[in-house]
């Protein structure tokens, strides 16, 4: 839980509301979406979902994919498929994930389902990197 | 209040089904169906079948639009592609190709 919190905090949200988007609950969709901006889904995906920016999967989404890439990656909702981020992945409370997570900084808070591999690339400090 | 916005950087190959209000800034390929109200911004791409209820159109879309109230092209609209709704209004400055069906 609090390794959660400094990885929120750690990453600043590029907040520009003329790129966000955002798939509400009812939305269906099947098939590729690619995007510049932030996007939040609610609703549920049934494809790739590429984006440039952050991703924020809610409690009332559930997707289906082979590839997820964005930057950070916040999940309440579920997911089945791979997720790749170039930032930090975070797994909330009511996360349903099943796949592979990679991620700067993964974390999992208390209550979140998980069945995967997780790959986190971070520099070793120079006192360990060394050896 | 539409819930669901398709950001302007965001582009969607494929089917979109809501039931809810959809705007769109970005670009949707495929096919939109949404039960309430679709708007397609000035700077959207649609190269896709629409239906849904009201809808206004004030950006650029390919496909054939069907309504089950009334479609609005607005001064820069773009649109190709039949048009089939109770009600029709074409501003001033929106371009227009395709048949219109009034269901009389």
């Amino acid at each position: 839980m609090a390794q959660a919190k400094t990885s929120a905090a750690r990453h600043v949200p590029r907040s520009t509301s003329r790129d966000a988007g955002v798939l509400g609950t009812s939305v269906r969709i099947r098939g590729k979406i690619s995007g510049e901006g932030d996007l939040q889904i609610l609703g549920s995906v049934e494809g790739d979902v590429v984006v440039r920016g952050d991703l924020t999967i809610g409690e009332s989404a559930s997707i289906e994919t082979e590839n997820l890439e964005a930057q950070a990656v916040t999940i309440q909702g579920e997911v089945k498929g791979d997720v790749n981020a170039t930032g930090p992945v975070r797994l909330g409370r009511t996360a349903r994930v099943h796949g592979d997570l990679k991620g700067s900084e993964i974390s999992i808070e208390e209550g979140a389902q998980f069945a995967g591999r997780i790959e986190a690339d971070f520099e070793l400090p120079a006192s360990l990197g060394k050896r | 209040m539409a819930s669901t916005v398709i950001g302007a950087n965001i582009t969607i190959e494929g089917e979109v089904i809501a039931d809810e209000d959809v705007v769109v800034q970005g670009t949707v390929r495929g096919k939109l169906s949404a039960k309430d109200g679709v708007t397609v911004e000035s700077g959207a791409v649609v190269e896709a079948d629409v239906s849904g209820g009201p809808m206004t159109l004030a950006g650029q879309v390919t496909g054939n639009v069907t309504s089950t109230d009334r479609v609005e092209l607005q001064s820069g609209a773009r649109v190709v592609g039949n048009v089939k709704a109770a009600r029709i209004t074409i501003a001033d400055g929106a371009h227009f190709k395709g048949n219109v069906d009034m269901d009389v």
